[in-house]
């Protein structure tokens, strides 16, 4: 996508070897990415912190909506 | 639900499910040290000593904490308490720890048992320890008897991400400690409890190495292309409970990351890359990828990375990257390196341009 203040999910090349990767990756917007950073300590070494909460809502319709497509199949 | 036989000295004293034993127990007439001693002793069982201490407060560090009981000490209280960190546990603590549940780390320094009577000593009503590494072991002591408190021990990683909590909030300025309850869900009722925990998403110091073997030869049996190969084997492989991410289900790929400095707080809409595992469920460290400019790097290669790699030390900790110039997933495998079991992940902005933080005097 170009358009830097829409989210996507980070896509991989075809046939990349990605068995070694073990962590994670997010994506946030331009704009979230800039308040992110005037919050962030400006001291070396430390670290703020963050946690993720998945958005149950999203997730609940997207099985959901799995499950209808495989009854209507 | 398991069903539970306690006996003292032969003679059966506690009869029934998971449930009512922990229930009785906590009510019985029993000594408290006797009555947890031989609930442990007989309910071998791993799943029945681990627990979650939970964060109640600052809300934007919510969360929930994998530990394991002690072969020693009392049942987990119910009740919510600040909870300290002291530098060095094998004294008696500095700061005043009265009525706080206190976290210290291991070390060869001293032993178990020494650290959690000089809590007790203190005036702590619970004492939690962070492992040397992120497997959880059954602590034992030699004279069970001294220690009345209850005794949990987490993992490295989350012991780090707690001392972070505890000293954000205590340099806000705002004369407030962080909270946290460790009691049992079940037994305590809580609002929103944190979920059970089973042996299979926690590592256990005993099964740790045979895990590590185990995984290692899976690994070299099969090398596999996301999205492409042995797709049977991708869902089931796992890391300290993570599923990998599965390109094309969209089921947990967006969410809300919440930020917190110590004095500001912040929530960001994300995605999850199509590759690498799911996010983590406990609060984490996070910290910009920086280059020797102290800019927020492409993190394309780990040149003058100096700052990523000097955290080496505090194992994981979430970095974030610029957009631009690689792929993501070049992106992502130099996050990994730089830490090396170090950066647990890759937040990649969406800014085309490096920006500047601030500048080296």
């Amino acid at each position: 996508m170009n358009n830097v203040n829409k989210l996507m999910r980070m896509p991989f090349s075809e046939g990349e070897d990605l068995s070694n990767i073990e962590i994670s990756s997010v994506l946030i917007s331009k704009k979230s990415g800039e308040k992110l950073l005037q919050m962030l300590p400006s001291a070396s070494n430390e670290p703020a912190i963050v946690r993720f909460e998945v958005d149950k809502e999203k997730a609940k319709k997207a099985k959901q909506s799995k499950k209808a497509r495989k009854r209507k199949y | 639900m398991a069903a539970i036989q306690i006996s003292c000295n032969g003679v059966s004293v506690l009869e029934g499910d998971v449930t009512s034993a922990f229930t009785t127990l906590k009510t019985a007439d029993y000594p408290k040290v006797l009555k947890w001693r031989r609930f442990i002793d007989v309910a071998d069982d791993i799943n029945l000593q681990l627990g979650s201490l939970q964060i109640t407060s600052p809300k934007a560090a919510m969360g929930c904490f994998a530990y394991r009981m002690a072969k020693f000490g009392d049942i987990p209280p119910c009740n919510t308490a600040p909870i300290r960190h002291v530098r060095d546990s094998c004294r008696l603590p500095k700061t005043a720890v009265n009525g706080s549940i206190v976290l210290g780390f291991r070390s060869n320094e001293c032993s178990f048992e020494q650290r959690f009577e000089n809590f007790q000593d203190a005036g702590a009503i619970a004492g939690v320890v962070a492992n040397t590494e992120d497997s959880l072991l059954q602590m034992i002591a030699k004279n069970n008897d001294n220690i009345e408190i209850p005794a949990v021990l987490v993992g490295l990683e989350n012991g780090v991400v707690l001392r972070r909590i505890i000293q954000l909030m205590e340099m806000g300025g705002t004369g407030s400690f962080a909270t946290a309850r460790i009691g049992d869900g079940l037994i305590c009722g809580y609002d929103n409890p944190c979920p059970s925990l089973t042996q299979d998403e926690v590592e256990i110091f005993a099964d740790a190495e045979a895990k590590r073997r185990k995984a290692a030869a899976k690994k070299r049996a099969s090398r596999f292309v996301h999205g492409k190969l042995h797709k049977g084997q991708e869902k089931e492989r796992t890391i300290r409970g993570r599923k990998f991410v599965n390109p094309n289900v969209e089921t947990g790929a967006s969410g809300t990351m919440h930020f917190w400095n110590g004095n500001q707080e912040g929530s960001f809409k994300y995605q999850l890359a199509k590759f690498g595992l799911h996010v983590p469920d406990t609060p984490q460290q996070v910290l910009w990828g920086s280059d020797r400019f102290m800019v927020i790097s492409e993190g394309c290669k780990t040149t003058g990375m100096e700052k990523l790699a000097s955290l080496r030390k505090f194992e994981r900790v979430w970095v974030i990257f610029a957009r631009g110039t690689c792929s993501y997933t070049v992106k992502t495998k130099v996050a990994q390196s730089i830490g090396a079991a170090g950066a647990w992940m890759l937040l990649v902005l969406e800014i085309r341009e490096p920006h500047v933080v601030c500048e080296r005097a």
